[in-house]
């Protein structure tokens, strides 16, 4: 609980020894939604919607909150069901004071873009993790080229609005592929910021749909932006959007003058084979033991870290005493007594009722 | 003593666990936002209860705000340990991976330890629950609470320890762990007790220190009042709990078995030993809620890590299926349920009298 970097305030030890803390808390937060000593909390203080399937999500973070570059990520932990699950976003506005915009796309399998989309309310509040993410521009960039594909574009908003701030957005151009016009976010904004700064290139396009000979590759890239390869460029949209343009600047020699960032698009998740037949040969690493074995798919965890010579705390091997649960870093596990399928990663699992689905990590 | 035997085949005992199951896998899907809203709802409540408490006996003077606030404070203690420490202890809200709930690194306002506590209720008393020698929480080991336990002449004292225990009953919680009788005899090694102590003593003279050295020194004047308020309300949180946990596996009517119903014993007898071995309480919404719901111990024994608010609905479907499958479903009042533990402790301080060893055969043969 306590951080042992960084010395513990003598009101603070106290209050924590008497069991005072979370009383204490309880009574702040009446006050301070998201007062915390040890989480960045940021509360919903408004809600946009950009398009019939995008929402600008406002958030007031609380002073652990350190601060981004234009280009970064946070993860954002939000309460689906109940149940904390994080999701990384590209912040969409440039950096201003006590105030966060990220933009979310709803995606018909994506469990918390519909439910931002669908439930969010003003107030509520999240927790952040630490702004992440390498798809930032040097502080002199000469001239840059962003390129996104879909809601790939959010990233490339906040460097936009951040370098039209610091009046440095002559020369830039912005390529944005997307689907459907409804699909180019932030379009009218974009296109205001043209007419500002004459020097300011905004290029949508619209695929409409999955036709492929619509679609941007590195012959379309040089028409439309001739000396691409001599620019400073960022690229953020689908993996294979993004593969094609490195592959143009590779092509080019120009692999160095290219930052990228990808995503894939959430799928639904196909439920387990039946346990009987199941086999599959799934790493699993555990990680404090520091022992390794390959999981059948049916066998619990336990039984097989044991087989592999782990020892994990455990008690009575039948899901019912918690004595073994420990927290899954990353991976899918299923559990054998109730169905239920755990894929987020820092989810509690029971090991003795718990078995893998593909390559897991477990903190034990 | 009554006991509760049941005639069923083997392959009638896998159908009823497996309808058992079924109804925690149906209840899992379930979980969520209400669920969460609920045991927040109770901790915001329990905290309010204990600032109100406080308040009352810091600043109160008269004796009405006095009873208020140990009233008040004794709630807060009682929530904190029974609906809200107990259950998510037992990791009921482990799925909403909320760092304040989970079953890891929680820890109640009650001197008991969490580790200790975790370690012989919530894996040796709810996975042998009621198995002679293997369940510790038989009697406690200061009590003889059923037949089969040996009669030895301490036992004629224990109605008075029986009452003390109820006084004490956190020291007994928080003690129960060490096995002190197994350092007295030997088995255990003296030298390994400090180490097994030090997390207690510490918790102990922490919370010691608040409510009978901090808390009245804070309130100046009035020291002696908070000083007898805090006692006050420690003592009633000890005799609720010893009455709400006694009633659960002691009353007329709960089956208690030998070691060797253990071997080989299938998930359905499992599901079958915690229904004959626990007893509910009946009463309303906010009786269960100040009982942690362990009102609703059978459901508590059949899916301790299920969120506990979610017991009154399930043993509604729990009741129908022992009537389908013809187990006996242990329920009355308190004061029904209550009444045959007292008289039990003092029948119990008596050695037996010639009886047979039927009910123990009973089981054996299950």
């Amino acid at each position: 609980m306590s951080n042992t970097l960084v010395a513990e305030s003598p009101l603070s030890f106290f209050s924590r020894r008497m069991m005072l803390e979370r009383p204490f808390e309880t009574l702040v937060r009446q006050l301070a939604p998201t007062w915390s000593r040890t989480e960045t909390l940021a509360e919903v203080v408004e809600l946009r919607r950009e398009s019939p399937r995008a929402t600008t999500v406002v958030l007031a973070p609380n002073g652990r909150w350190s601060g981004f570059e234009p280009g970064q990520f946070v993860p954002v932990t939000f309460e689906v069901n109940g149940v904390r699950t994080t999701r990384c976003y590209s912040l969409s506005e440039a950096p201003r004071r006590g105030r966060l915009h990220i933009t979310v796309a709803r995606h018909p399998q994506g469990k918390v873009s519909r439910h931002v989309h669908d439930h969010l309310a003003l107030g509520t509040v999240v927790t952040l993790g630490e702004a992440a993410g390498a798809l930032v521009l040097p502080r002199e960039p000469g001239p840059v080229l962003l390129v996104a594909g879909g809601s790939g574009v959010t990233p490339m908003r906040a460097h936009v609005r951040a370098l039209a701030e610091r009046r440095a957005l002559e020369g830039v151009v912005l390529l944005h592929d997307a689907r459907t016009e409804e699909d180019l976010l932030f379009a009218r904004d974009f296109r205001a910021l043209t007419l500002a700064h004459p020097g300011f290139a905004y290029l949508p396009r619209t695929t409409s749909g999955d036709d492929p000979t619509l679609r941007l590759d590195a012959a379309r890239l040089a028409t439309l932006v001739p000396d691409f390869a001599s620019r400073t460029a960022l690229a953020c949209g689908p993996g294979g959007f993004v593969a094609m343009i490195e592959a143009a600047f590779a092509e080019a020699g120009a692999g160095a003058r290219l930052r990228t960032e990808s995503f894939t698009a959430p799928m639904a998740a196909a439920p387990p084979a039946n346990a009987e037949t199941r086999t599959i040969a799934a790493p699993v690493a555990l990680l404090r033991s520091q022992v390794h074995f390959n999981a059948d798919g049916r066998t619990s965890l336990l039984v097989q870290a044991e087989a592999a010579g782990a020892r994990p705390k455990s008690g009575c091997r039948m899901g019912i005493c918690h004595t073994c649960t420990c927290t899954k870093r990353s991976g899918t596990v299923v559990n054998l007594l109730t169905g239920r399928v755990s894929s987020e990663p820092n989810e509690a699992v029971q090991l003795c009722v718990s078995a893998a689905l593909g390559p897991v990590e477990l903190d034990a | 003593m009554s006991t509760n035997e049941v005639s069923l085949t083997p392959a009638q005992v896998e159908a009823f666990g497996r309808a058992l199951d079924a109804l925690k896998a149906e209840v899992i899907a379930d979980l969520g936002e209400r669920d969460l809203a609920h045991i927040r709802g109770v901790i915001a409540k329990s905290h309010a209860a204990e600032i109100a408490g406080r308040a009352m006996l810091h600043f109160g003077l008269g004796p009405v705000s006095f009873l208020g606030g140990v009233a008040a404070l004794a709630s807060a203690k009682i929530l904190n340990n029974m609906e809200i420490g107990h259950n998510v202890m037992h990791g009921q809200y482990d799925w909403s991976g909320d760092p304040a709930l989970q079953s890891s690194t929680y820890d109640w306002d009650t001197v008991c330890p969490a580790a200790n506590w975790k370690n012989y209720h919530n894996y040796e008393h709810h996975t042998f629950t009621n198995v002679l020698g293997r369940d510790r929480d038989i009697g406690y080991a200061y009590l003889r609470v059923c037949e089969e336990q040996s009669w030895a002449p301490r036992h004629l004292a224990q109605p008075v320890v029986a009452a003390n225990l109820a006084l004490n009953f956190q020291w007994g919680i928080a003690t129960h762990d060490f096995r002190f009788e197994e350092y007295l005899d030997g088995r255990l090694p003296m030298r390994d007790l400090p180490r097994a102590v030090a997390p207690f003593l510490r918790k102990a003279a922490w919370l010691l220190a608040k409510d009978y050295v901090f808390f009245p020194a804070l309130a100046l004047a009035n020291a002696p009042r908070v000083f007898l308020g805090n006692l006050l309300a420690n003592g009633a949180r000890n005799v609720w709990a010893f009455a709400i946990i006694f009633c659960g596996h002691f009353p007329d009517g709960v089956a208690y078995f030998p070691e060797e119903s253990l071997a080989g014993e299938t998930r359905g007898a499992w599901y079958l030993r915690q229904i004959r071995g626990s007893a509910n309480i009946e009463g309303g919404p906010l009786f269960h809620l100040f009982s942690g719901h362990l009102s609703h111990q059978i459901e508590h024994h059949l899916f301790p890590d299920v969120p506990a608010v979610r017991y009154p609905a399930m043993a509604v479907r729990v009741r129908a299926l022992c009537e389908e499958f013809g187990v006996p479903y242990n329920t009355g009042s308190f004061w029904q349920q209550f009444g045959t533990v007292v008289k039990r402790i003092f029948r119990l301080s008596l050695p037996a009298r010639r009886v047979s060893s039927a009910p123990l055969a009973a089981a054996a043969s299950l």
